[in-house]
C-alpha cells in the first residue's frame, strides 16, 4: 500500500495548505446566537433548583430539582442541534466539553456553584444560594467559551469527546457526591 | 520510518483529512466548498478513501433534506499521522542536505 516511489515535490507546502484549510474550516465556525446565555441561564436554574431540591428533601423538592434539570436538557439540545445546522459539522468536543460541561473548568464551576448554593440554602439565606447558582452558571458559560477558543486555536486536539469510560468516571463521582450531600446534611 | 501513502498523497486528499480532524462529522456540501470541488471530484475522493477504510460516510436528514455525512475513521487518523510524519521527515531530510 504504502510506497516511496512518489514523493511529494514540495511536501512543507501539502503540509502547510493541509493546516490552512483545516484552519479556515474550523475558523468559519459560528456559535449560535445567544448560546453562552442562554447556556449560562439554564445552568444557573438548575443549581439553584437543585440546591432548593436537596436541601428540602421531600417530594416537592425532587420535583423542583427535576424540573429544574429541563431547562438545561432543552437549551442543550437546541444549541447542538443549532450548531450542527449553522455549520455544517459535528463535533463531539463542542457537545461534551462547551455544553454538557465535561471539561475541568465546567465541572469545577459549576460543582463550586453547587456546594455554593447548598450551603447557602440549608443556612437558610435564598439570596445567596441564588446568587452560587448565578455565579456557577455564568462560570460555566466562561468555561464553553474558554474551551471554544482552545478550539479554534487546536482543532484537532480538541475535537473529540471524552472516553465513554471518563464519562462514566464523572458520573459515579457525581452520584457519589449527591449522595454524599444527602446523608451528611 | 514512516513512509508516504500514496493513497492520501494527493493534496486535495491531504486537505480532506486533515480538516477532517478538526471535526467529528461534516456535510458533504459543507466540505465541498471548503475543498472547492466539484461534487463528483469529492465523491471520487470519499469514495478512494472510504474503499480503504480511511473516512466513513453515512446518510442522513438535516432540515428534510438528504445529506451526506462524512468522517475520519481511527484507521484513517493513524494513516494521516504516519502521512504526515514522512513528510516531515523529508522536510527535515532536504533541510539537513
Amino acid at each position: 500500500m504504502a510506497s516511496m516511489n512518489a514523493l511529494p515535490s514540495d511536501p512543507a507546502g501539502e503540509l502547510a495548505a493541509a493546516e490552512v484549510a483545516r484552519q479556515r474550516l474550523t475558523g468559519g465556525l459560528r456559535l449560535p446566537s445567544w448560546f453562552h446565555t442562554s447556556l449560562g441561564v439554564a445552568v444557573a436554574i438548575h443549581i439553584g433548583a437543585a440546591a432548593y431540591g436537596i436541601t428540602e428533601q421531600d417530594p416537592r423538592g425532587a420535583a423542583v430539582a427535576l424540573v429544574g434539570c429541563l431547562p438545561f436538557v432543552v437549551v442543550a439540545w437546541v444549541q447542538v442541534v443549532r450548531f450542527r445546522r449553522l455549520n455544517g459539522v459535528r463535533v463531539a468536543g463542542f457537545v461534551s466539553r462547551a455544553v454538557l460541561g465535561t471539561s475541568t473548568w465546567s465541572g469545577l464551576v459549576e460543582a463550586a456553584g453547587l456546594g455554593g448554593a447548598i450551603w447557602a440554602a440549608t443556612e437558610d439565606r435564598p439570596i445567596l444560594s441564588a446568587t452560587a447558582a448565578i455565579l456557577g452558571g455564568a462560570g460555566y458559560a466562561a468555561s464553553a467559551h474558554v474551551w471554544w477558543g482552545a478550539y479554534q486555536r487546536d482543532p484537532a486536539g480538541h475535537a473529540r469527546a471524552e472516553s465513554p469510560v471518563t464519562l462514566v468516571g464523572y458520573g459515579v463521582v457525581a452520584a457519589v457526591a449527591l449522595v454524599a450531600l444527602a446523608v451528611l446534611r | 520510518m514512516p513512509v508516504i501513502d500514496p493513497l492520501i498523497h494527493p493534496p486535495a486528499r491531504l486537505q480532506l483529512m486533515t480538516m477532517l480532524t478538526g471535526v467529528t462529522e461534516i456535510e458533504f456540501v459543507t466540505l465541498r466548498e471548503a475543498l472547492d470541488v466539484s461534487d463528483s471530484v469529492l465523491s471520487k475522493h470519499v469514495s478512494a478513501l472510504a474503499a480503504e477504510g480511511y473516512v466513513a460516510s453515512r446518510k442522513g436528514v438535516v432540515d428534510g433534506r438528504r445529506t451526506t455525512w462524512v468522517s475520519l475513521t481511527k484507521a484513517g487518523d493513524r494513516a494521516l499521522q504516519e502521512h504526515v510524519a514522512a513528510l516531515r521527515a523529508l522536510i527535515e531530510g532536504v533541510a539537513q542536505r
